[in-house]
């Protein structure tokens, strides 16, 4: 795991969203003096703020940059206004449609996220901290969206420039439109690579291998090929070796489609791909299990954890929401204070209950969908499901909606971290 | 409960399988009863029977296209009715097949070994054929565990969801009405 590189990401993200805040900023101001003094100010600033922006971004291209450069050089050419306001109608088209994209599917994508939270704690790792960026910035272009979704988004908006870059290279030549042409090419590149991605995101694979290797992939070829034996020494004839060549290919081929399939893939060597492949099936095998144990366990049962921590095994509602609180209460103090040492040992501590931690926004976001649907329902199901749903506590700063028939929020101030994180427990299942 | 779904895809095996265990976990819930409070054994017996389910209708769903997923069926099959007749089953099986050792491959012997005994079926094909079936294998194993995940939410959490289909490839849009 490599929570640095992932952090490192993250933090050029929220640089990266600052600058982009402020680049919008200085969009609003430059388009109410279309007249500029000198032609060169405002393109060349505006694309000191794009350079900065993309440069930014961690496995950012820079042919991008040289586009953008030779944008400049040729700004003389078009009139600076409509320069600035072609860079201005792209950009928020981009960025419009991610965000269009974006919240479409952001219910589904919240509920894979908070799958893929529950497993991978680099993952929640970053999902903490890139929030604690966004809720800074109130009027930041992406704002919302990433709201929804943190890690994620952030995967597809790395997508989308790094896609650029085939897109740019194509159409080096020509001013404006060649630029233009790129960005209308990301934004369907941005979501040819939505799909895959989420296919790939729902399966709870450490997310944060896949901007990896999709960024080293980025339309070009994965993976080593493998030594291809074209022995014609004269051993061609000999039936068996042409069997054993033919063979020892199939079995390369598999390998490679394997490789492709299973993360952290990079292996070269077939002993540890081999075991790669088979940690990833236990892996998988253990998450079906836990997941179809632990989520759908039924009704009226407590999960076996709250169980031995309670007395007796007690079956009523009121004795297992008292526990609940307790047991919550405790395990907070104790998660706050492992958060403050180690992150990863924190997260652990909570799997091991079988809780998880989810951003606050994903949390709300459920809970919004819920509570749009629900309200019809809200009356009858709240007496039933009120003490048996998963619990959620959440910041009382974040945006809450009030009544929420199925879920309950308590506030929880978690070591000062204005980000807001939320536990997830499934303390008893749901009665239908 | 009443459930609409309306599949954006119907024949896809995420489809299938959705259809199928939300089904068998209607059937568990039905024949669970009105028990306040399960015995732990009751509790354990429940987890098991829905672990079933999911990987039963996780390999109904692929059909009998694929090796492991016949495996699955076939011993879940035999699980029920003759556990002795499953055993020596078994052991013919083993018999039945030479696995070809190829020598070349000797120090992957002992990993190819592991892989056979994880992906279901595994025992009695060769490695080529093994690698084949472990790929679709993860591939059905991915879509099991995040369908379970959108099941859990829809149906124990409650949560509506309009229209999944979008910018996922392909999930059902479920309609969940729950009136008690």
């Amino acid at each position: 795991m490599q929570p640095g590189g992932r952090d490192l990401e993250a933090m050029n993200f929220n640089s990266l969203l600052n600058q982009e805040q402020s680049l919008q900023e200085m969009n609003n101001h430059q388009n109410g003096q279309p007249q500029m003094s000198s032609h060169f100010d405002p393109t060349s600033s505006h694309d000191d703020f794009l350079d900065h922006m993309l440069s930014s971004i961690p496995s950012s291209n820079s042919s991008f940059n040289w586009d953008v450069s030779s944008v400049a050089a040729r700004a003389d050419h078009p009139p600076p206004s409509t320069l600035l306001s072609q860079f201005d109608d792209q950009s928020t088209q981009l960025v419009s449609k991610l965000r269009q994209h974006q919240i479409s599917s952001g219910a589904a994508k919240a509920l894979m996220l908070q799958q893929q939270l529950l497993l991978s704690r680099g993952l929640a790792g970053n999902g903490l901290r890139s929030p604690s960026g966004v809720c800074g910035g109130e009027s930041g272009l992406l704002q919302i969206p990433l709201s929804v979704n943190n890690g994620d988004h952030a995967d597809v908006v790395d997508e989308s420039f790094q896609s650029a870059n085939p897109a740019n290279d194509a159409s080096m030549q020509g001013l404006f439109n060649g630029f233009a042409g790129s960005l209308g090419q990301t934004t369907n590149q941005s979501q040819h690579f939505h799909h895959p991605q989420a296919q790939n995101f729902g399966a709870a694979v450490p997310g944060m291998n896949q901007p990896a290797a999709s960024g080293s992939t980025g339309g070009g070829t994965p993976a080593q090929p493998r030594q291809r034996v074209r022995a014609r020494r004269g051993q061609a004839t000999d039936p068996h070796s042409i069997a054993e060549r033919l063979r020892r290919e199939r079995i390369a081929e598999r390998m490679k489609a394997l490789q492709e399939i299973v993360p952290n893939a990079n292996k070269t060597d077939k002993a540890s791909m081999l075991d790669e492949i088979i940690d990833y099936v236990k892996f998988l095998q253990l998450q079906v299990k836990v997941l179809s144990m632990s989520r759908l366990g039924g009704a009226g049962a407590v999960s076996p954890l709250l169980a031995d921590m309670s007395s007796e095994g007690n079956g009523t509602q009121t004795a297992s929401s008292s526990n609940n609180n307790e047991t919550m209460t405790v395990t907070e103090n104790q998660v706050a204070k492992l958060m403050e040492e180690d992150m990863g040992t924190a997260m652990q501590y909570l799997q091991g209950k079988g809780l998880c931690l989810m951003p606050i926004s994903l949390a709300t976001a459920i809970s919004t969908v819920t509570c749009h649907s629900r309200n019809p329902l809200a009356a009858t199901n709240n007496h039933l499901n009120s003490s048996n749903n998963p619990l959620i506590s959440g910041e009382h700063g974040g945006p809450s909606s009030p009544n929420m028939s199925a879920l309950t929020v308590q506030s929880a101030a978690i070591g000062g971290n204005g980000a807001g994180e939320a536990f997830v427990k499934d303390a008893t299942s749901v009665s239908k | 409960m009443t459930t609409q779904i309306i599949p954006s895809n119907p024949d896809s095996i995420k489809t299938r399988f959705t259809y199928s265990f939300v089904r068998a976990l209607k059937k568990l819930n039905k024949s669970r009863g009105a028990s306040v409070s399960p015995s732990m054994k009751e509790t354990y017996r429940r987890y098991h029977m829905i672990r079933v389910a999911s990987y039963a209708s996780m390999a109904s769903a692929v059909g009998s296209k694929r090796a492991w997923s016949r495996a699955v069926l076939w011993k879940i099959r035999n699980r029920t009715s003759h556990r002795a007749l499953k055993k020596k089953s078994r052991i013919h099986a083993l018999t039945r097949t030479k696995v070809r050792e190829n020598p070349r491959s000797d120090l992957n012997f002992h990993q190819e070994n592991d892989l056979r005994k994880l992906v279901p079926g595994g025992e009695g094909m060769d490695f080529c054929r093994l690698l084949n079936e472990t790929a679709h294998y993860i591939k059905c194993l991915r879509t099991q565990a995040t369908t379970i995940v959108v099941v859990w939410a829809v149906v124990v959490v409650g949560v509506i969801v309009g229209r999944i289909g979008d910018g996922c490839g392909g999930w059902v849009e479920m309609s969940v009405t729950c009136d008690k």
